[in-house]
């Protein structure tokens, strides 16, 4: 691999160099102090754990954010990213891990944003020369979809091709892709490996985002770890071993917390058979134990959330049944749920989990408001006593029950929406993507009290499109594909790979 | 190659499925026109139907400015006030012996209160609901401040003509305005770059700057292009009547967003077309016209008009759910 590397007048300069780049966001320091440098015609994986800064990093490289304090410079010229129109023109070219393909545009549209063939200074859009062009790159690409396409009637991983198709319109001199395969079809992923070799041929800079470990192994020249917002090492990816990286991203030897007594031993919680919803769930059957935290792992669109909202009664079945300790458990709405101590706590906790601009308390105590409630008056003392009590429980760390919830940290929001539905003393807890956007420390507490809470009897439920989270705090993993569970696996069996396997299998296919 | 046909062949049906979808609206219209016509013979007559035309031009190009703006994802409260404004300077400027003058100074009022708003959602960071709200109010004080409350005069028969009463191809110059300006936005944003970014900014306005398109400019750019049509708006009022109030167009900034929402354009940005707005325009049109003509007074008709809006946005939808069955 990579014998080859293009003669150029400014071989010592690196294509681009971050040095020294540092970005703090309001309550964190996403980056401190971080250089990397990265070479023509290389793939340099940079890698660590959700929060570690490696998105906010190819931000800064894509012109979306600008740096606090460092210095970018491009081939040895030092410049000054103002946007990323700016970084676009400089050849950087970025494949967003946030979709930002336009649903309400065609497919030719998106690929030739900004760069539209017109006449008279755009004022003439050529059409016909668009959708060539577009074509023309789609096959230079081996995508095989229509350039006429209405994008809203791509799946996930077309438009992923889309956004790739995009970015290499142009003759990007660095191409970041950030977990460009998370969405991908297999088919599409050798696409992808393919036009990455390709590319690096040509003497591209690659920067690779990627969680999974057999792709870095697989695709990179160099690897760069990052962790909470620091660098760690940047190294040949042939001087690592598996183990080294995930020591070098975690910090420490990650450690088995996982139950190893039987779960089939403990008692039944919440039975499922049978569910369904038209489209997104199809004939689920899953038994979730007392005192067992049970994963649900898969692709986007694997039908997990909509799963979980299910039983949560946020949506409505077509079909099937369930049980609750025996019971049958048939709730008309999420009121009824919760009453019968069925919580779901929603991946998206700005959207639907917290009330931004309340306090921390007023936000905990929320869900359980009636308990406080005295003759339709509120007991404030008793609030604020109960609210102090759910942030020692669970750390939450606010300078007092008062302070407005939209001015803490990721990872605290989070603890406080875990205390907001903890507090009502729930018996089956649904948690869909527990710690996504938050920090490493606070990601390992969340754990903590994830664990805590089955051991303390309830039984747990944790959606995670992060295979490293759900095989560290899992008993089990079930793993679902095309809206069925294709398989239930022990978490102590289970490696990333086995489990991408079964999230990749055709509907059918399941084996437990 | 066989495969690439069929592909554009199910494209070719995807689009006329879509554009049943998307026909409520012009059914919705052609009910409206045929239950008025038999219900009311003077709805029928020739000259009536040239009057809704002459009625549609002031709604219309503030329609196809409105369209612009919610396609863009923002909003526009301001209009009706700017139009009034532009109105009020431009027929004192008449009045104090500028000539031709006084229509760029009417363009630049509507401008200046449309870069106004732009300056504010881009700089100062406020929604342009609020944005506009604040243009809205320095308009409507401007305008009460220069009239004081009173008719402002002017002789100008050139100006008339050319803005509202003079003919050309037998059609009222109003009208030829609305057909100038129709064809120049329509153009503007089907077959220009400009049109293609007020579609992607409409779409996601985080992914657009993402991908690296000049965003803020695009808004100030659109907003202002309002503004100057609102100059145009003022103008042809004043020339209608031939004298200018500074209430002249308070309350065009509502039907223009019941236009613009009848001709299917999603509130939210990054959906509509120019032609289905010009639809929009001409049931609001043919709706205020009916309802006069058959006699209905004014409050009567406030509330017909509000109940219509909603019967035809449900009409339109039912047609859209039908095509995905």
């Amino acid at each position: 691999m990579g014998g080859f590397r293009p003669v150029s007048v400014l071989a010592m300069a690196p294509v681009l160099s971050l040095s020294s780049i540092t970005k703090r966001f309001p309550g964190v320091v996403a980056l401190d102090g971080v250089t990397l440098e990265i070479e023509a015609g290389e793939v340099h994986a940079v890698m660590g754990e959700n929060g570690a800064g490696k998105s906010t990093l190819m931000k800064i490289a894509a012109g979306v954010h600008a740096p606090d304090a460092g210095a970018i410079s491009v081939a040895g010229d030092t410049v000054r990213l103002r946007d990323a129109q700016t970084a676009t023109a400089l050849g950087i070219e970025t494949v967003f891990q946030e979709l930002t393909v336009l649903a309400n545009r065609d497919v030719a549209q998106n690929i030739m944003i900004g760069v539209e063939p017109a006449r008279l200074g755009g004022l003439m859009l050529d059409n016909r020369a668009l959708y060539a062009q577009a074509q023309a790159v789609l096959d230079r690409l081996g995508i095989v979809i229509d350039a006429h396409m209405a994008v809203a009637r791509l799946s996930a991983g077309e438009r992923q091709m889309v956004e790739i198709a995009r970015a290499c319109a142009g003759t990007p001199r660095v191409l970041i892709l950030d977990e460009p395969t998370s969405s991908l079809g297999r088919q599409e992923e050798t696409l992808l490996f393919a036009l990455i070799g390709r590319l690096k041929a040509a003497g591209v800079a690659i920067v690779y985002i990627t969680h999974r470990m057999s792709e870095v192994f697989a695709l990179s020249d160099r690897i760069t770890v990052l962790r909470d917002g620091r660098h760690v090492v940047t190294g040949a990816t042939s001087s690592f071993t598996r183990q080294a990286l995930i020591r070098a991203m975690v910090g420490r030897d990650v450690e088995d917390r996982r139950r190893g007594a039987a779960i089939a031993d403990l008692p039944e919680a919440l039975t499922v058979r049978g569910l369904t919803r038209r489209g997104a769930v199809d004939a689920v059957d899953l038994t979730l134990h007392a005192g067992e935290v049970l994963g649900l792992a898969g692709l986007m669109g694997a039908g997990r959330t909509e799963l979980a909202r299910l039983i949560a009664a946020a949506d409505k079945s077509d079909a099937g049944s369930m049980t609750l300790f025996g019971v049958p458990y048939q709730p008309g709405g999420v009121g009824e749920a919760i009453r019968q101590g069925v919580v779901y706590v929603s991946e998206d906790r700005k959207e639907l989990g917290l009330v931004l601009g309340l306090s921390v308390a007023d936000n905990i105590v929320l869900p359980g408001l009636r308990r406080f409630s005295r003759g339709g008056l509120l007991s404030l003392g008793a609030m604020k006593r109960a609210a102090r009590q759910w942030m020692e429980r669970l750390g939450v760390k606010a300078a007092s029950p008062d302070t407005p919830v939209s001015t803490l940290s990721g990872g605290n929001q989070q603890k406080v929406v875990l205390a907001k539905w903890l507090s009502l003393e729930p018996r089956v807890i649904l948690l869909d993507e527990p710690t996504r956007g938050v920090d490493v420390g606070a990601k390992a507490e969340i754990h903590e009290r994830i664990r805590a809470l089955a051991d303390a009897g309830a039984a747990v439920l944790v959606i995670s499109s992060e295979l490293p989270e759900v095989l560290a705090v899992c008993d089990r993993i079930a793993v679902m594909a095309q809206g069925r569970i294709a398989g239930i696996v022990p978490a102590g069996e289970a490696t990333e790979e086995s489990l991408l396997d079964l999230a990749f299998a055709e509907a059918g296919l399941a084996v437990a | 190659m066989a495969a690439d046909r069929s592909i554009t062949r199910s494209n070719r049906a995807a689009a006329r499925r879509a554009f049943l979808a998307t026909s409520g609206i012009y059914l919705a219209f052609a009910i409206l026109v045929i239950a008025l016509a038999i219900v009311s013979p003077a709805f029928r007559t020739p000259e009536n139907l040239i009057n809704i035309g002459r009625q549609v031009a002031v709604l219309g190009i503030a329609s196809f400015a409105m369209a612009f703006v919610i396609i863009l994802g923002e909003i526009d409260l301001s209009i009706g006030a700017v139009a009034s404004a532009a109105g009020v300077v431009c027929a004192m400027a008449l009045a104090a012996g500028l000539g031709p003058l006084a229509i760029p100074i009417g363009l630049a009022v509507g401008a200046g209160f449309g870069l106004l708003n732009g300056i504010l959602i881009v700089h100062v960071a406020v929604p342009s609901f609020i944005a506009t709200l604040v243009s809205y109010f320095i308009a409507q004080g401007l305008a009460l401040t220069l009239t004081t409350g009173q008719t402002i005069l002017f002789a100008a028969d050139w100006f008339r003509a050319l803005f509202a009463t003079g003919t050309l191809f037998g059609l009222r110059s109003a009208l030829v305005w609305l057909v100038i300006v129709f064809a120049a936005m329509w153009w503007l944003l089907a077959r220009t770059r400009f049109g293609a970014h007020i579609y992607a900014i409409g779409g996601s306005q985080e992914s657009a700057r993402m991908l690296g398109l000049a965003v803020d400019r695009m808004k100030i750019m659109v907003f202002t292009l309002a503004g100057a049509l609102m100059g145009l708006v003022g103008m042809i009022l004043i020339a209608r009547i031939g004298n200018a109030r500074a209430d002249g167009a308070i309350g065009l900034e509502f039907d223009a967003i019941a236009a613009v929402v009848l001709g299917g354009t999603a509130l939210g940005g990054g959906y509509g077309s120019i032609l289905r707005t010009l639809v929009g325009v001409m049931l609001i049109g043919v709706m205020n016209n009916g309802l006069a003509i058959l006699n209905i007074d004014f409050n009567s008709q406030q509330v017909i008009k509000g109940v219509l809006v909603i019967v035809i946005v449900l009409v339109d939808r039912w047609a859209r759910n039908a095509d995905q069955k």
